[in-house]
């Protein structure tokens, strides 16, 4: 067609207005339903910054409590979905496939998700739910069930793990659900808007975004980033490690950003998230902070005119493993906290709806004409 | 040109390179991988369009019956699928709904890692997970999947299990092709941002489902096949598609986002409804009779719509016509669209670039934290405005200052309770729908919510009417 500019990956093409989150990647900073994202993570429960996101404002005290009651209702799954992912585990399926199978088949029992804010009240509810029944089974071990007392992100850890959590290791997966549940239009959150600009069903937008999320240039590598921690600590060597690794012309894992030029605002969150949930001393956290000093450092040495710092994934990794999620559900934790910028991008997204409709360049043939089967 | 600064559709921006379809909507020409749409619907079957949209090229007869043998041997479901279909008929589940669940689980009994295998896995259970979902909603058990038919014939055998009829199957396989690749349509597209992170094909083709169940592409056959059965019996059939116009606010059947002539698809079901289906003719002469009239007052009624009939309005009878419940057409299009979905799928995996728009922040800037004891109540909130400036003042007042935006706050008003999008619309005097939408959205959130139940006035908005508008200009109004 004419009059259309190709732009592959629709880079620098503005596709929605939001009032989620705004993300300047020159200053490094990040804003999320108007909060810069250490003062969100670190203040909001989990539940106060989804009613952020759904409602732009923050909750009163009696809306709080109502509005964690609600999603504590909304987290049990039904029997067909646990068959699902009882085979999911059996045949070790990865944990993102049983999510997003999980999620597409919870929503044929979840009643009325015509409702577009209950369905998404009902999709932040029972992701934990999701992916805790499957690493249950994972483990040969019977799903641990919701409960009701719990919030959400201490329950998840109780469902995971089948033990009351700490109030540190609590706070720390808060803050981390907190810290990474919205960030622009990134692959999958555009997902979600694609799919509800059809008018199409919230849970639809989950299913997607998960099947989204699960690819390796978007869901990143958290997993990969505490194995090579473990190594590092291992090796007793970060410089060594980081030298070695550098001289075979490798990347190293945990550092840099596609859309922050100076450092990711959410890696120093979770930066300070991890060292205040590591005890002084902690010999492990030791080694991850000696390894990013020692790696930053000989980065800049190799790139002088590229600051590579850490990002995201690193302190992720560091943060999740001590409050004792499996590497494994690295990737699923984070799909339950940005299930919540998904839902609020797809309520935001009808709320002022356009369809999603761009086009394509065609650089194909133009005029075959027909050979028929026996004369090919 | 410099691109848009600002494209919520996406209309003027190439998102892709393809060599799978080329649309041109003002000519209103379709090529698929540079055949004409009605030369390739006349000459080739479901599996050679698959084969061609996979491969670039026409097989060779040997190279098509491995492809046809490679497809029929993947048919089958595990169970866990089998018995999702069973829990969504037995929940009374929309069948797009059962499709997008089954295609999720599908994963559970892929062996292979290979996005073209599970490109072709996903075409093959497709039909499967439908009919199998509609038998056990007509309380019949499935109909195991037959290697020895054609990709069509046993989607036919699986919903009915008797022997599919030579003429509906021909009739349903000219459907298949005529649909099965449609340039960046929503879906597509959706599969395409999908797999751009390198994600696999069966969480793209979910996706597709996902964003095809939306009313917007699929919701107007009911009603479609209502029209038409209502034009054939009633003597004037201008009189009753006026009702349906004035009725709705969207003619089912009309308003094709693409194309701005007829849809060069349009004529080739028109023929195979012609000739494959029992009165075809007949059936066509009313959906010409549909399309005419309608756009006839289109045009008299909303001078400036461009609304062309959908495909949709041509699919209705024909693959009624071939013996497709009404509850499945949309379905059925889905099963045929999933050849292109997973065609784009791959394509993009092969260019390897992710999708990655921007946003426009119109958010609130740098609030300030409030313990939770220390925050005001419900409604406070709805006055407040970013930062102290009274330009956010005057703002509000330019809001307030238009009097189509005042009809509404006060047809609300008057409502007293939430009221539905049309029954709002009918009590004001804005008659295009794009005007009404827009001082809508100027009216939302600060005085005008969006609830569950309908539109209703905020605290804000009930305060503005009561002491804004007083009795005396009400009485103006009236």
């Amino acid at each position: 067609m004419s009059g259309t500019e190709l732009h592959r990956g629709l880079d620098g093409i503005t596709v929605a207005e939001t009032r989620l989150s705004d993300i300047d990647g020159e200053a490094g900073t990040l804003h999320i339903g108007g909060f810069p994202v250490d003062e969100l993570a670190t203040s909001a429960t989990f539940e106060e910054t989804v009613f952020l996101l759904f409602e732009d404002r923050l909750p009163s005290a009696d809306e709080l409590d109502a509005f964690r009651a609600d999603l504590a209702a909304r987290r049990e799954i039904g029997e067909d979905v646990h068959a699902i992912l009882r085979q999911a585990a059996s045949e070790e399926v990865p944990a993102m496939d049983a999510l997003r199978m999980g999620v597409a088949a919870a929503s044929l029992d979840a009643g009325d998700t015509e409702r577009p804010r209950e369905a998404a009240r009902r999709v932040v509810a029972v992701f934990p739910t999701i992916v805790a029944a499957y690493w249950r089974y994972r483990q040969n071990e019977e799903p641990v069930a919701p409960r009701e007392d719990l919030r959400h992100a201490a329950n998840y850890l109780w469902m995971v793990s089948g033990t009351e959590p700490t109030d540190a290791a609590v706070r720390g997966v808060e803050t981390y659900l907190n810290t990474v549940v919205d960030h622009g239009l990134n692959a999958s959150t555009f997902t979600a808007r694609t799919v509800v600009s059809t008018e199409s069903d919230l849970v639809s937008a989950a299913t997607a975004a998960v099947g989204t999320l699960k690819g390796p240039l978007h869901g990143g590598a958290p997993g990969p980033v505490l194995e090579m921690l473990e190594a590092v600590h291992e090796s007793g060597d970060p410089e060594e490690f980081v030298r070695e690794r550098l001289d075979a012309g490798e990347r190293l894992m945990g550092f840099g950003h596609r859309v922050y030029s100076v450092r990711d605002p959410r890696a120093a969150v979770l930066a300070t998230a991890a060292e205040q949930f590591y005890d002084d001393g902690d010999d492990f956290f030791e080694t991850v902070r000696r390894f990013e000093e020692v790696a930053v450092d000989l980065l800049s040495e190799h790139k002088p005119d590229h600051r590579l710092d850490t990002n995201v994934e690193f302190y992720t990794a560091a943060l999740l493993s001590g409050v004792g999620i499996p590497k494994e559900l690295f990737t699923p934790t984070f799909a339950i906290a940005r299930s919540a910028g998904w839902m609020a991008h797809a309520l935001e997204q009808r709320s002022d709806n356009r369809l999603v409709r761009p086009v394509s360049r065609y650089v194909g043939e133009t005029d075959c004409s027909w050979t028929p089967l026996s004369e090919r | 040109m410099t691109p848009p600064a600002f494209d919520p559709a996406l209309s003027s921006v190439a998102a892709a390179r393809t060599t799978l379809s080329d649309l041109d909507g003002e000519r209103g020409e379709l090529v698929v991988v540079g055949y004409p749409i009605e030369e390739l619907a006349a000459n080739a079957g479901y599996e050679e369009a698959l084969f061609l949209l996979f491969e670039d090229r026409l097989p060779t007869d040997e190279e098509l019956d491995a492809f046809r043998g490679d497809l029929a041997a993947r048919r089958d479901i595990d169970d866990s699928v089998r018995s999702l279909c069973r829990t969504a008929a037995d929940g009374d589940a929309a069948p797009m709904d059962a499709l997008e669940a089954g295609l999720a689980a599908t994963g559970l009994a892929l062996e292979t890692a290979d996005p073209a295998e599970t490109a072709r896995h996903v075409v093959a259970v497709a039909p499967t997970i439908v009919a199998t979902y509609w038998r056990y909603r007509q309380g019949k058990q499935p109909a195991p999947p037959r290697e020895d038919l054609g990709h069509v014939a046993n989607y036919l055998w699986m919903l009915t299990r008797a022997e599919p009829d030579e003429d509906a199957v021909r009739g349903l396989e000219t459907f298949f092709v005529t649909v099965a690749e449609h340039g960046l349509n929503t879906p597509t597209f959706a599969a395409r941002t999908v797999v751009s992170t390198e994600s696999d094909l069966v969480s793209a083709a979910t996706a597709a489902v996902g964003t095809l169940k939306g009313d917007r592409h699929s919701g107007d056959f009911a009603a479609i096949l209502d029209i038409l059965r209502t034009v054939e019996e009633a003597d004037d059939p201008d009189a009753c598609l006026r009702e349906y116009l004035t009725e709705g606010e969207r003619f089912p059947g009309f308003g094709h986002p693409v194309y701005r002539t007829r849809d060069p698809r349009a004529a080739v079901l028109a023929t195979a409804t012609e000739r494959y289906v029992e009165a075809g003719t007949d059936r066509t002469a009313t959906v010409r009779t549909v399309e005419d009239a309608a756009t006839d007052l289109l045009r008299a009624e909303r001078p400036d719509s461009t609304a062309r009939p959908t495909l949709e309005l041509y699919i209705a009878p024909l693959l009624s016509g071939v013996g497709i419940p009404r509850d499945l057409f949309a379905a059925t299009f889905a099963v045929a669209r999933m050849g292109g979905i997973v065609a784009h799928a791959l394509e993009q995996l092969d260019s390897g670039r992710l999708v990655r728009p921007s946003a426009r922040y119109v958010g609130s800037q740098a609030d300030s934290w409030l313990p939770v004891d220390e925050r005001a109540a419900v409604g406070d909130e709805l006055f407040r405005q970013p930062g102290d400036s009274l330009e956010a003042v005057s703002e509000t007042l330019a809001t307030l200052s238009e009097p189509s935006r005042l009809e509404m706050l006060l047809a609300l008003f008057d409502a007293d309770a939430p009221v539905a999008y049309s029954t709002l619309r009918a009590a004001t005097s804005i008659e295009d729908k794009g005007r009404f939408n827009y001082h809508l959205r100027q009216l939302q959130d600060y005085f005008v919510a969006d609830r569950e139940d309908g539109y209703a006035l905020t605290d804000a908005g009930r305060r503005v009417v009561e002491t804004v508008v007083t009795d005396d200009q009400l009485l103006d109004v009236e």
